[in-house]
């Protein structure tokens, strides 16, 4: 399990945080998609997890251990923050080399499967400095996997792949998640491949965490409020909604602005027509397109 | 990690251009067909021993500076463009402190095969080619035991100048971009090159110990020279260190 306790990041000369008192967990086998504009903080918050960057505050744990107490502690880490590959060797001798000075030359035998699976194989003698993007992007691909990681930090992977690339690299991922524990952060702006890949969301909004939610898909609706609920009217809609199990089928966000509840229930109707005759309502819309309306209202 | 390192290295461009450099003197017989003064080589007759004219071809090396700048330019593709490209990456959280010994000793291992073949060339144009000419002696040490000492203090200033030219570009990698650099190895190599003509600053540079030889004799000499060059070197190297463990990238 990996925990990000407080952490924040200030560079020096700047009065404003690039990432501030953000915490979250992973746990083994969890795939975590991490969304907001470009600026936010993502890439920051990233490169601090690859300790290419030191916290000016906060830990991060992994498996009971601070990764900042001593080297070489993302051993069991795969890393793919930016395509990078020494250019004057070849595709195959990269994986070497990254392997060699790991010293962890056992992992020698993935080399093939994992240049395979990123189709570059039939590359794999040729020397990165004339591969296009999308090769260079894979490559970098193959360098994060080749060493059977544990925990996989990802900065947009699909990018430069081809539809089928990408439903390959989804169903591995999620495959690896599922056989391997791995567990994986994983940052892209195309929401479509997040969205089919990841149990949970993060969303980053000026270096702040602003929204923590799971990737249910098309099965939740959301209703938004023309105004906030007061304390009765919440009171209310729970007791109206009350289900056999004894909780209530809607779940009012804490601001009282919106109501979620599941497509299917039974008290549907008697929750829409309640909110709109007390509170108003703004907008309905499943819960699929609320990750394009945080990305949205990033922009 | 030396090791692999070092392979890495000696596949660049820059390695394969600092090594055609070293046979630089190759052009010898061929130059030798006009009639110019162009590297021209003269003395008495059987004058001219191996050493000497080892001494003479570093000397050459040393004035050319490009294999220097060659040098300096490996030095930025090992430390500075990793940093500014990202590749770090690839070492994830290993120990910066081994990364960058890794990376000096890859440095230090290509500049012994610059010095090796540079010996090896010379030898065999000395031995095949120099000797047909009166002035050489065909011998490898000179006559006197005073102008071997010169010759060895000689190489010895080159030498040590140019290690502590890569240790300069080393430790210039750590914090600055390629072109200040460059300017700081060549400012480095033209304080070599200066200082030991100046009487109030011929000591800063291990070139400048050679007028030292007739009243310390070789053994202290060499040993002052060493000293220097390897405060300067230690100096850089812990500046290089440390500022390699906190880069951030």
């Amino acid at each position: 399990m990996l925990t990000v306790s407080h952490l924040s990041k200030q560079y020096a000369g700047n009065p404003a945080y690039s990432l501030e008192d953000v915490s979250f967990t992973i746990s083994n086998g969890e795939i975590v998609g991490l969304i907001g504009k470009n600026g936010a903080g993502k890439t920051t918050l990233m490169k601090m997890m690859a300790k290419a960057q030191r916290q000016t505050s906060g830990s991060i744990v992994y498996n009971g251990a601070d990764i900042f107490s001593h080297d070489d502690m993302l051993d069991r880490f795969g890393i793919m923050i930016q395509p990078v590959f020494v250019p004057n060797i070849s595709a195959e001798d990269n994986l070497r080399f990254y392997l060699g000075i790991h010293g962890d030359t056992a992992h020698e035998r993935n080399i093939r499967p994992v240049l395979e699976l990123v189709d570059m194989w039939r590359y794999r003698n040729r020397k990165p400095a004339g591969f296009s993007f999308g090769m260079k992007q894979r490559l970098a691909l193959a360098l994060a996997l080749v060493n059977d990681p544990e925990f996989l930090i990802l900065d947009e992977p699909f990018v430069g792949l081809d539809p089928d690339g990408v439903l390959q690299l989804i169903t591995v991922l999620k495959q690896w998640a599922a056989e391997r524990s791995i567990a994986m952060l994983i940052s892209s702006h195309q929401l479509n491949e997040l969205q089919e890949l990841c149990d949970r969301f993060l969303f980053i909004k000026s270096g702040r965490l602003a929204a923590e939610f799971t990737g249910e898909t098309g099965e939740i609706t959301v209703i938004e409020l023309s105004r906030p609920l007061t304390d009765a009217e919440r009171a209310s809609l729970i007791a109206e909604t009350l289900q056999n199990s004894g909780r209530s089928a809607a779940t009012i966000a804490p601001d009282g602005t919106s109501v979620e509840i599941d497509a299917r229930s039974l008290e549907l109707n008697k929750t829409i027509a309640a909110l709109a005759s007390t509170a108003g309502i703004k907008a309905i819309h499943d819960k699929s397109t609320q990750l394009n309306n945080y990305f949205g209202e990033g922009r | 990690m030396t090791v692999l390192i070092f392979k890495n290295l000696i596949r660049t461009k820059e390695t394969s251009i600092l090594f055609v450099m070293a046979c630089f003197m190759l052009i010898l017989p061929i130059v030798n067909l006009f009639n110019s003064d162009f590297m021209r080589i003269s003395g008495e007759p059987e004058s001219v021993s191996f050493l000497d004219f080892l001494a003479g071809e570093f000397d050459v090396q040393n004035m050319l500076i490009l294999p220097m700048v060659v040098m300096a330019y490996l030095v930025v593709t090992a430390i500075y463009t990793p940093v500014a490209t990202g590749r770090m990456f690839l070492y994830k959280d290993l120990s910066r402190t081994t990364i960058i010994n890794a990376k000096v000793l890859a440095l230090l291992g290509i500049y012994t095969i610059y010095v090796a073949l540079q010996v090896a060339v010379t030898f065999g144009l000395y031995y095949l080619y120099i000797v047909r000419f009166d002035y050489a002696s065909g011998l490898f040490l000179p006559a006197s035991d005073a102008s071997a000492a010169a010759d060895v203090i000689s190489i010895a200033g080159v030498v040590f100048g140019e290690l502590l030219t890569i240790m300069v570009a080393v430790a210039l990698a750590t914090r600055f971009s390629t072109g200040i650099i460059m300017f700081g190895s060549i400012l480095w190599i033209c304080l070599c090159a200066t200082l030991p003509q100046l009487a109030g600053a011929r000591y800063a540079v291990p070139g400048g110990y050679g007028t030292l030889l007739p009243s310390l004799g070789l053994p202290v000499t060499l040993l002052l020279m060493l000293a220097l060059s390897t405060v300067y070197a230690a100096g850089l190297y812990a500046y290089a260190r440390r500022r390699f463990s906190r880069l951030e990238y």
